[in-house]
């Protein structure tokens, strides 16, 4: 045995690795980029249900929208602290919904809610307040405008450029990645509610209560009978009324639609209510309008069939993120020709993490919460790696401008995709897309996480933790 | 990307080439027992100071197993799957490293020891199934090539290691291991084949234990480092035929 194996700088390098590998630089406590405590919504077996306006009556989606939809995607996009915590617009709006789960301490008052002038992402927004406002669902955002809670902003580039520039520090957005990213969310429709016909009058076989709250709905207040619900939540309109108003809360606030609304919980800017009944309350208690207790009822009652849906989230498939996938590498078929390296460059990345992603649904060997299957998940895992690795010789070629080497890279790649595609069915059994291997292996972190939990440390109170 | 330019699977990369890397595998296994003994060693002080309820000794004594465990793992998977899915299971509260991490620096209490004893019999059969396992060129190329995807995935909740704030160390103890199996192992054999290549990988090595060499996780490039450990991965992938060995699998 050669007693020497190692060049002196390998040498150092294994030395400084036998050091460092026991210091207790690092010791005691949890060193991940976002606060102890964060959730940003993982467990989430279903998922928000995506319609795109382009795809009615048998269209697809553009380039541009697919474009946008990487972007979407891609943590890049947001730059700075969210790159380095892997969060990109999509964490939070997820499918371009919302996320109901997520809590990120110091930023969320309750899940649901983020505070966009916190100290994280952007120091100098950092206004010194916690002051989180409830993350909108982005559905129907064409029929929206103005943009923001407070409506602060008539177009919906400006919106979203401040959001990338201003709350994250992110680069500048290119024009290009700017229109992309408005066409990806002007595409996204509301999801499908057959109960609401023209002019968003309530259908079908309506219930007494909802017939009533219907009628509620449309009559004039009775301290102001220029004011109702319906003149600010106008139905004809998508249920709003593109304005300001203030109803008692602490300031102007634009009128939030009501459609898909029975998903957007909590209610309000800031999320103070989490039902319907808590809303109806308000506004009877702000414009003393008398309802009795049968009235809020009748009121919720048609509001829940306004904020329905027929389908709002399904469960999470493999079919769902190879559809998903094969869309993002699509937009390399206009990207390489172009010899766009840095439309590649997010292209790519974005591909890479999905399929990362992808790959942890099939858990791995030493997952213990998960029995049987061990020889398909190490195929899928394999197959999935195999992907990735092709991406990256994809990425290393575009960045060198070998693009004819990356357009012969992408052919390879969607080979290597459609052939995992049997191995990842075959492991699907004990993959999380099975409900109850995906149950499993959640009570298995949640239960180590309890034992990791020391009441000395805790965090503070949620609001919404009862 | 390393250029691999030069090296191809050729006809004389064959059986014989194989053979004298099996032997290479072999004189690999001392430094890989020594790391397990160095795990070992640290496991019996940790289960001893968490009887003594001495929680500071027990876990200055797990980051110092951690060391060991992490500097051996191009073999743990690849050839002792079971063994490595009790002594490092995720996510399990019961029983492995990761369910005494949650105790001595979540809790921080010592609430661990039948744990702590299971790992010590487990690290304890895991030592003497390797002094009686036949490592295989083969086997140590896929370890390194998982080894080194596995380096870029997501550290953003804190990596592999979260209670403890070890991850960092433990990248670093990855690198070294993924080191030393090439070094033992293949860069014999690819000095010879290719010297430019054998001084290209040495310094995507040095690359890549530079960019870990970071004070804490939060300031280690995540995207960068993903990107380094793909390349890696695609280099250790290309280096099989290269060297008559197959393309090494990437499942775990």
């Amino acid at each position: 045995m050669n007693r020497n194996p190692f060049g002196a700088a390998l040498a150092a390098l294994l030395a400084s690795a036998a050091l460092t590998g026991t210091s207790l630089a690092e010791f005691g406590g949890n060193a991940g980029l976002l606060p102890a405590g964060s959730e940003l919504g993982d467990e989430a077996y279903d998922r928000p249900l995506e319609v795109f306006r382009s795809e009615h009556g048998g269209g697809r989606k553009s380039y541009l929208v697919n474009l946008g939809d990487v972007a979407f995607s891609s943590p890049l996009t947001l730059g700075g602290a969210a790159r380095q915590a892997g969060i990109s617009c999509n964490t939070c709006h997820i499918n371009a919904t919302t996320n109901p789960r997520l809590y990120i301490p110091g930023l969320s008052s309750r899940s649901g809610t983020f505070d966009t002038t916190g100290h994280l992402f952007n120091p100098k927004a950092d206004n010194g307040v916690l002051d989180p406002l409830t993350i909108p669902s982005l559905r129907g955002a064409h029929l929206l405008a103005p943009y923001g809670h407070d409506g602060r902003t008539l177009s919906l580039a400006d919106f979203v450029r401040n959001v990338i520039v201003n709350e994250f520090a992110g680069p500048e957005p290119s024009q290009e990645m700017l229109s992309a990213i408005v066409a990806y969310i002007e595409d996204v429709d509301f999801a499908p509610n057959r109960r609401i016909g023209p002019g968003g009058k309530l259908m079908g076989q309506l219930t007494d209560a909802e017939r009533r709250g219907a009628a509620l709905f449309h009559k004039p207040f009775p301290h102001d009978p220029g004011l109702s619900c319906a003149g600010c939540h106008v139905p004809s309109g998508a249920f709003v009324d593109h304005r300001q108003h203030d109803v008692g809360s602490g300031g102007l606030f634009k009128t939030p639609t009501l459609l898909d609304a029975n998903f957007n919980a909590p209610y309000f800017h800031d999320g103070r209510y989490t039902t319907y009944a808590q809303v109806v309350s308000h506004f009877d208690r702000i414009f003393y309008l008398g309802l009795s207790a049968l009235d809020r009822q009748d009121l919720v009652a048609y509001l829940q069939a306004i904020g329905d849906a027929d389908q709002a989230l399904v469960p999470d498939t493999i079919e769902a993120h190879i559809l998903e996938i094969s869309d993002f590498m699509s937009v390399l078929d206009t990207a390489l020709p172009d010899h766009s390296v840095s439309i590649a460059a997010v292209t790519l990345d974005t591909v890479d993490r999905e399929v990362r992603e992808l790959t942890e649904q099939f858990p791995e060997q030493k997952n213990s919460a998960v029995t049987g299957g061990s020889q398909e998940r190490v195929r899928a895992r394999g197959a999935l790696k195999e992907l990735v690795l092709s991406l990256r010789e994809i990425e290393s070629a575009t960045r060198n401008g070998r693009f004819v080497e990356a357009t012969a890279g992408l052919v390879r790649s969607r080979a290597i995709l459609a052939a995992a595609r049997p191995l990842l069915e075959a492991a699907e059994s004990w993959s999380l897309f099975n409900r109850q291997i995906h149950d499993a292996h959640f009570a298995a972190v949640r239960r180590l996480n309890q034992n990791a939990f020391d009441p000395a440390s805790a965090p503070r109170q949620r609001y919404d933790a009862d | 990307m390393l250029c691999f330019c030069g090296i191809t699977a050729t006809a004389s990369a064959g059986p014989l080439a194989a053979s004298s890397l099996d032997s290479a595998a072999a004189a690999f296994k001392p430094y890989l027992l020594e790391q397990i003994a160095r795990c070992l060693s640290a496991t019996k002080i940790m289960r001893e100071r968490i009887g003594a309820q001495d929680l500071a000794g027990a876990q200055r004594a797990w980051l110092d197993a951690r060391g060991g465990w992490e500097g051996s793992e191009v073999i743990t998977n690849e050839f002792f799957a079971d063994l490595d899915r009790k002594i490092d299971a995720w996510p399990d509260a019961e029983k492995g490293f990761h369910a005494i991490e949650a105790r001595l620096f979540g809790a921080h209490d010592v609430k661990a020891l039948a744990a702590a004893e299971e790992l010590l019999n487990n690290l304890e059969d895991f030592a003497t199934q390797l002094r009686a396992t036949k490592l295989t060129a083969q086997g140590l190329l896929n370890g390194s090539t998982k080894l080194a995807y596995e380096i870029g995935e997501n550290k953003a909740e804190g990596g592999e290691s979260p209670f403890s704030g070890n991850s960092l160390a433990e990248l670093r103890d990855n690198i070294a291991s993924i080191a030393a199996a090439y070094n033992y192992v293949f860069a014999p054999t690819v000095r010879k084949k290719n010297a430019a290549f054998a001084k290209t990988f040495i310094k995507d090595l040095e690359q890549m234990h530079a960019l870990v060499s970071v004070p804490t996780l939060q300031e280690l490039d995540q995207a960068r480092l993903r990107m380094l450990s793909e390349d890696l991965a695609n280099d250790l992938a290309m280096l099989g035929p290269a060297v008559g060995l197959e393309k090494p699998g990437l499942g775990n």
